[in-house]
């Protein structure tokens, strides 16, 4: 156990300094953060002034090195819009994007596996026309279209929640539907197919035979073994969800993690770029480790010793 | 050249007797605000933020009249000398009284490299006190637009003493100044709250106890969160939502012609030497070639207005006697034919993508018409930063789309900056137009100004260094409750403190 971890660690330290190269690379191959930051009155000597004080203009490997040593020691540099630390900008929007990501993933875990695993128990009832109507509609309906949606009904015309920002539990409402949706979608799908295969075993059929009752088999069985997929895409959707998104942020005005990425890059802001793709990539690597440690958990089989 | 400009009474525009600050007022606005001190950016919504608490010497009212803030009294002496008498017992949020020392010390910090918006101060080649309050500016040379700059919230007078011992991330983040409101909290990504500043100078200002700058990306929720009085005003408002919005009874829509003016730029320094636009026929049968009043009409709802040249509709010196190029295929044509292009020819144009409304479809609509013509068109869409970049760099093909605007409603400022060869967006070099922009902008003489403006009016058309295009109608919509507000065309929202209220 602990030389697999050492070894994942390692990985996850390599993948994220390979990350942190690239995009270090891309973000200059987008241009000059200048030409977005001043005025269109600002003369060439003022941009050159400019460009001079906030160091654009030294050899790029002047300027990756100090990145690198910098990043290092967590020092992701100063937002150059903001001007305050770009970790403590993403940081600062962590409560929400975390907020929203359990949120979402709580329901439609709570939604969809449950829902799977009464479709694939009773095939061709009215649960499995159900669980198969959400897999398809959750799936097929663009989050910014369904965001919109939810906003006229629940907002404009029914005038229970607010429209836009956080500010309660009655603003997390929307976002949390508009953003589970999808993963719902998925998930149902995921749950029916994977406990309807599981229920076809044979260690079911002994079950059965044993005289055990329906929940005990359903669930100590084959829940159990059908369990590994579905903590793979739990784990994936959560990973996703911590890195933000930037259409449901943006539509409902919710301060997290993706409005403020996708500000960054339109906005050629360098540092908060770095600082948010690392964030990115600590997430991405920290949720399939805990992904892969749970599958030893749930079934013993895998457990890395 | 001495002249003498007195503050009558104290009361601005709107401001009758003074009541006590009440009610809350809060607005949608579009971008996040990055930053709250305005030398560090020149975002619109972020200095509008900012200058509800910090204040430059001079106010430009929604006549475009210059009145007097922290300078009570203006005198310019030469072209370039001006002379402020100071508002006297005035401190700012923290207690430090103002003098002109702050004055200065805003002025040169103002300039220092690292900030992102120093245009405002930067004319200032010295500053003089004759006293505490009494200080003569000098400029590096004869500025037209000087007081206008003064202001403008870029050049607002910061305390020496919090921002010297505080620093730059305390003067962005919790900014102190002398204005009508005082800062109150910043949630990024959220809201800014400013409260009513209990002893501003000016009684009956603000009139409002609470401003709420609430960000709402999105336009559509941006309405849906006015008409469920989420917020109060919205701001940037798209055409296609304004007729849905004039027939809802609880909110009424304000617009103002925006200084933008956007034009199809011809480059005669790179990319277009040696191309067909280096002849002044074929320029102008393109803009005759271009039936642009239909364009207006089909992709912004008839709400932009046509220019007559790169003067707009809305700037100090537009001529409205000139009417603008009318559309004359048949003239553009024979324009064409008499250059030697009967049968036109194959050019490139680039167009930013999704930087302005309709922008992509209105470049699709222009090479069409040109189509007609036999000009036939390769069209570039792209990214707008990327654009950008290449167009400061002179790199987009021989035409290309964009706007310009400017924070002073005069046409100063972006006939510089697109046709004189020291601006880094200059594309188009024509000696004549340069001397004549160069003579009205060195001049204080309004009305010369305004001749020299006619001219280069007239000039432009003769010899279009552009195809002229239009200037759009900026929308707001706001709650019946909301008093004393309309739009302005630079978007500045400085009026708000003297001139708007809520009821109940």
């Amino acid at each position: 156990m602990g030389r697999f971890l050492l070894a994942r660690l390692g990985h996850s330290a390599l993948a994220i300094l390979c990350v942190l190269v690239l995009v270090f690379l891309l973000v200059r191959l987008t241009g000059d953060p200048a030409v977005v930051m001043l005025p269109q009155e600002a003369t060439a000597a003022e941009v050159a002034a400019f460009r001079e004080a906030m160091g654009f203009d030294r050899p790029l490997a002047v300027q990756f090195w100090e990145f690198l040593s910098r990043a290092a020691v967590g020092d992701f540099g100063k937002s150059l819009h903001y001007r305050i630390s770009a970790w403590a900008l993403v940081m600062e929007r962590l409560p929400a994007t975390l907020e929203l990501a359990v949120a979402a993933l709580g329901f439609a875990v709570a939604v969809a596996v449950p829902l799977g695993i009464l479709a694939a128990t009773r095939p061709g009832s009215a649960w499995d026309a159900a669980a198969q109507a959400v897999a398809l509609l959750g799936q097929a309906i663009p989050a910014y279209w369904a965001g919109l949606i939810l906003i006229l009904l629940l907002a404009v015309q029914l005038g229970l929640l607010p429209v836009a920002g956080r500010s309660g539990w009655g603003s997390l409402v929307m976002p949390m539907l508009t953003m589970a949706m999808g993963v719902v979608g998925r998930l149902t799908q995921l749950a029916r197919s994977v406990m309807g295969d599981a229920l076809r075993q044979d260690y079911v059929r002994t079950a059965h035979s044993k005289g055990l009752g329906a929940a005990a088999v359903y669930y100590r069985h084959a829940l159990k073994n059908a369990a590994i997929p579905l903590i793979t895409m739990i784990g994936v959707n959560f990973g996703y969800m911590l890195g933000g998104s930037v259409l449901i942020e943006s539509v409902f005005a919710w301060p997290g993690i993706g409005r403020l990425a996708a500000q960054a890059v339109f906005q050629r802001d360098f540092p908060l770029v770095q600082a948010v793709a690392f964030f990115g990539s600590l997430v991405v690597l920290t949720v399939n480790l805990v992904t892969d440690l749970v599958y030893g958990w749930v079934n013993p089989q895998i457990r890395h010793r | 050249m001495r002249r003498w400009v007195l503050a009558v009474g104290l009361s601005l525009v709107g401001v009758t007797a003074a009541a006590a600050p009440r009610g809350t007022l809060t607005i949608g606005i579009p971008p996040d605000v990055h930053t709250l001190d305005p030398t560090m950016t020149p975002e619109v919504n972020a200095e509008n933020v900012a200058a509800m608490i910090m204040e430059p010497l001079l106010y430009l009212d929604p006549q475009g009249r210059l009145q007097p803030l922290l300078a009570e009294s203006w005198q310019v002496l030469d072209p370039t000398t001006y002379l402020f008498r100071l508002r006297r017992g005035v401190t700012f949020h923290d207690g430090e009284p103002f003098t002109g020392r702050a004055v200065e010390f805003s002025w040169r910090r103002s300039q220092e490299p690292h900030r992102a918006n120093r245009e405002p101060f930067a004319p200032v080649a010295r500053m003089e006190h004759l006293d505490d309050h009494t200080i003569r500016i000098v400029t590096g040379g004869p500025d037209p637009i000087f007081l206008k700059k003064m202001a403008n919230v870029s050049a607002a007078i910061f305390p020496p003493r919090y921002a010297a011992e505080r620093g730059d991330e305390a003067a962005a983040q919790r900014p102190v100044g002398t204005g009508p409101f005082v800062f109150g909290e910043w949630v990024r990504g959220d809201h800014v709250t400013v409260r009513a500043n209990p002893r501003y100078y000016r009684p009956g200002v603000p009139r409002l106890a609470t401003l709420v700058w609430r960000t709402i990306p999105e336009s559509d929720a941006r309405v849906a969160a006015l008409q469920t009085g989420q917020i109060d005003l919205a701001l940037r408002i798209p055409a296609h939502r304004v007729p849905g919005l004039e027939r809802d009874p609880r909110v009424k829509v304000t617009s103002a012609l925006s200084t933008r003016t956007f034009y199809v730029a011809f480059n005669n320094v790179t990319t277009g030497r040696g191309t067909p636009v280096m002849d002044r026929r074929v320029r102008l049968a393109m803009n005759l070639g271009v039936d642009v009043q239909a364009i207006i009409k089909a992709l912004f709802q008839g709400q932009a207005e046509r220019v007559n040249s790169f003067i707009g509709n809305v700037q100090f010196g537009h001529d409205p006697t000139l009417p603008p190029l009318p559309y004359d295929p048949a003239r553009a044509k024979a324009l064409l034919a008499e250059a030697g292009y009967p049968s036109g020819f194959p050019i490139g144009m680039a167009c930013p993508s999704g930087a302005y409304v309709a922008d992509r479809e209105a470049c699709q609509a222009i090479a069409g018409y040109l189509d007609r013509l036999g000009i036939r068109v390769d069209l570039q869409l792209m990214e707008p930063n990327r654009y950008w970049d290449l167009e400061a760099n002179r790199q987009l093909p021989p035409l290309f789309f964009d706007g310009m605007g400017d924070r002073f409603q005069d046409p100063d400022v972006q006939l510089k900056g697109a046709l004189t060869p020291e601006s880094r967006w200059t594309a188009f070099e024509d000696k004549a137009l340069t001397e004549l922009i160069t003579a009205a902008g060195s001049t204080l003489d309004a009305e010369r100004r305004r001749r020299l403006y006619a001219r280069v009016a007239r000039q432009m058309q003769a010899d279009p260094p552009f195809l002229f295009l239009w200037q759009v109608r900026n929308f707001e919509a706001l709650r019946q409750r909301v008093r004393g507000y309309a739009a302005r065309p630079n978007e500045s929202l400085g009026h708000l403190p003297f001139d708007v209220a809520v009821s109940d």
